[in-house]
């Protein structure tokens, strides 16, 4: 019995996985950010009692594939603008057709390409390195005194092909002056690097509030009936499946990059090579959009292997618990993790392709205004408990920058410099003066130690202030 | 079909209200920024007295800033300091021999698996001139006691230079073979290129008693200096 136990422990994370992907990606505007944050405050906890460190990355990676699979659902049925010339995405461009089930069949194609792309992908890279030839980290290397030059060269293509050059232009700048001002920042004691540091109210308030807020400015189209279709032939979207894993893999590795910014290389790259036509472009960046997603995912836990650094929120949480205990990287659950992955999307795949017309109409039923206004409530609830009022006016700030892209129609994707500024900055060898002139040079205050009981009043107060909301939304 | 002229022009108004309000919320934040620099002194002292931040004190053993900005200072031979470039720049260049005086907390990372100390921030790193009568964390010992010290380890001595003289690697690099003696004995060393100046090779030349810091080795059995800092001595 005793040798089934981590067994035992491994199923049973892979379980509450499921359960909670299922649930942060079927509601608007909540990340696995916020469930990494919420557990690595548990981490000290979690530490003391049984649960094997095995299990809690197997959770934290099954939690995020799953949601990368799901958050299709809401994407689709929820905040569909009344009016046609504001259904700017593919997904709300079908859904007003009623071909919603085809947009959730279309991304389902991508994740599922992108999970067993980038398995084989890490996979193969894995026995690579293994071989003792040049690996991934020889690459980054060798890249890196590059890296400055090539992230300046993609953050001005990509600004210089949005619609609105002067818009997307100062979108980007506010951007990356937040950046530069929240990486160094003492009003979040912790920095970065604590469970509810600033990056939590940062990266909630610009891609998540922001978008819920204008969502409930504007009023939502009544969606005509949904048609529900057969599952897609996958073997059609190959390509733009296998696209997506590769720029997932990139964003995954490199540092700065997010994968809206590759999504819309990939589009430029299309549209330079001739576009194809407005359907099909849509469909493709349906495909291309879900498997960036899952591939950033696990080559972004992948990295801490293969690169030793966290390139994402699920990975960086991952990243802090190895660091806490003995023996790190030389027990990185590797093997399991990447079993656990393809489990937990092999479950979220039969999900969607069971469920996925009954999902869809339970989802398009409940109230979006009520569901945006209770996902608001619940993050402002949390970070008002875990960062203070600095976290509010980080979370305040990032919500209003976060809105002014979509108002314009500008792409949401020159918000990244957030993170491009500060990255491209550091490689230059140029941060330290700059961030000196600004007068921001950075202060790291211990955060407050995080208290188990504090934590679960946070967040019952956090989901009674979402469920009063929803009635009150409704 | 396109979006009304009006719509349009709401959009964009709204969209400057909302540049306008970050920008100020930006300003917000940068001025509380400058306050918690006012107060930083009084934070890190109530830190360190709740346990919550350590204070690493010692001589700066070797320190460079790589090509990214971020500066890597070892102190007293054993602990590192890493000061990334977001803290900002350095009120004074590090240089072995220095005291250093910082508060902040030693982490790990997975890409460096040995801790490092990470300061709370630039300005909370204090740099010294050495002070004649400490050893600033480093042993003060004679040629006699260094040759008892394990090799690795870190010391001052205070010695009287007895040559210098300059001497071609088979790698072709120009180093500087050393000889001192005090009271107790004598010892031979060596300075790497790049780590000793034309006053160094003099002042260790002139026979006046001079500091070294320098790192404990052997070679043919006998007791070896590598010599990273030479100061007049009193």
């Amino acid at each position: 019995m005793d040798s089934l136990a981590p067994w035992l422990w491994l199923a049973l994370a892979l379980l509450a996985g499921v359960a909670t992907g299922t649930l942060t990606g079927l509601i608007p505007g909540l990340h696995v950010n916020v469930v990494a944050a919420i557990l690595l405050a548990f981490s000290a906890s979690l530490q003391q009692s049984d649960v094997p460190l095995e299990a809690v990355i197997a959770y934290i990676v099954a939690t995020a594939v799953v949601q990368c699979f799901l958050d299709i659902v809401p994407s689709v049925f929820l905040g569909v603008p009344a009016s046609e010339e504001l259904a700017l995405l593919p997904v709300h461009r079908l859904a007003r057709e009623g071909r919603g089930l085809e947009a959730v069949y279309l991304s389902l194609v991508g994740s599922w390409g992108g999970l067993v792309g980038s398995l084989s992908l890490g996979f193969a890279f894995w026995v690579w390195q293994r071989t003792g030839l040049p690996g991934l980290q020889d690459l980054e290397d060798g890249i890196r005194p590059f890296l400055a030059s090539a992230l300046s060269v993609i953050a001005v293509l990509l600004i210089l092909s949005d619609r609105h050059r002067g818009w997307a232009a100062t979108v980007f700048t506010i951007s990356g002056l937040y950046g530069l001002l929240l990486f160094a920042s003492p009003i979040v004691p912790g920095g970065a690097d604590a469970a509810f540091g600033v990056l939590f109210p940062a990266l909630s308030g610009l891609f998540g509030l922001s978008g819920l807020c204008l969502s409930l400015k504007e009023s939502s189209a009544p969606l005509p009936p949904q048609r529900v279709v057969a599952p897609l032939d996958e073997a059609r979207w190959r390509g733009a499946a296998a696209r997506g894993t590769v720029g997932g893999m990139l964003v995954g590795l490199l540092p700065g990059l997010g994968a809206a910014n590759v999504a819309t290389l990939f589009e430029l790259w299309s549209s330079w090579r001739g576009a194809p036509e407005r359907e099909d472009a849509g469909k493709d960046f349906i495909v291309t959009t879900s498997a960036i997603n899952v591939s950033d995912t696990l080559f972004g836990v992948a990295a801490l292997v293969l690169l030793q650094r966290a390139r994402s929120g699920a990975s960086a949480a991952v990243e802090q618990l190895m660091i806490q205990q003995p023996g790190q990287l030389a027990v990185f659950p590797l093997l399991e993790a990447a079993a656990v992955a393809l489990l937990a999307g092999a479950a979220a795949r039969g999900l969607l392709l069971r469920l996925g017309p009954s999902l869809a109409r339970s989802v398009s039923r409940m109230s979006h205004r009520g569901l945006a206004l209770a996902v608001t409530s619940f993050i402002s609830v949390m970070v008002w408990c875990t960062t203070g009022y600095g976290g509010i006016l980080v979370l305040v700030g990032t919500t209003l920058l976060g809105m002014i892209a979509p108002l314009v129609h500008v792409r949401r994707a020159q918000a990244m410099g957030l993170f491009l500024v500060p990255v491209i900055l550091y490689y230059s060898g140029w941060q330290a003066p700059v961030v000196s002139a600004l007068g921001l040079d950075g202060i790291a205050l211990p955060a407050p130690d995080v208290d188990l009981v504090h934590l679960v009043r946070s967040l019952g107060l956090a989901t009674a202030a979402a469920l009063v909301s929803y009635r009150l939304g409704k | 079909m396109e979006m009304s002229a009006v719509a349009k022009k709401t959009a964009a108004s709204w969209a400057w209200v909302l540049v306008l309000s970050s920008c100020c919320i930006w300003l917000l934040l940068w001025l509380l920024h400058q306050q918690t620099k006012g107060r930083l002194a009084a934070d890190i002292q109530a830190a360190l007295d709740a346990g919550r931040l350590e204070q690493l004190s010692g001589t700066v053993t070797r320190a460079y800033q790589n090509r990214y900005g971020v500066w890597v200072i070892t102190v007293n031979g054993h602990d590192t300091l890493l000061v990334m470039p977001n803290m900002g720049v350095l009120a004074e260049k590090p240089e072995p021999g220095h005291c250093l005086q910082a508060a902040g907390r030693k982490r790990r990372s997975l890409r460096y698996d040995q801790p490092a100390f990470y300061p709370v921030s630039a300005s909370a790193i204090q740099l010294f001139p050495p002070n004649p009568h400490s050893g600033c964390g480093l042993p003060i010992v004679t040629i006699a006691q260094a040759a008892r010290m394990e090799v690795g380890q870190w010391a001052w001595l205070e010695v009287r230079g007895a040559s210098a003289q300059t001497f071609r690697s088979q790698a072709g690099r120009q180093h500087l073979r050393v000889w001192v003696r005090d009271e107790t004995g004598e010892a031979h060393g060596i300075m790497w290129e790049g780590q000793f100046s034309d006053r160094d090779r003099e002042l260790l030349q002139s026979g006046d008693p001079v500091r070294l810091l320098a790192q404990v080795d052997s070679f043919g059995g006998s007791l070896s200096l590598i010599v990273w800092k030479v100061e007049p001595s009193g």
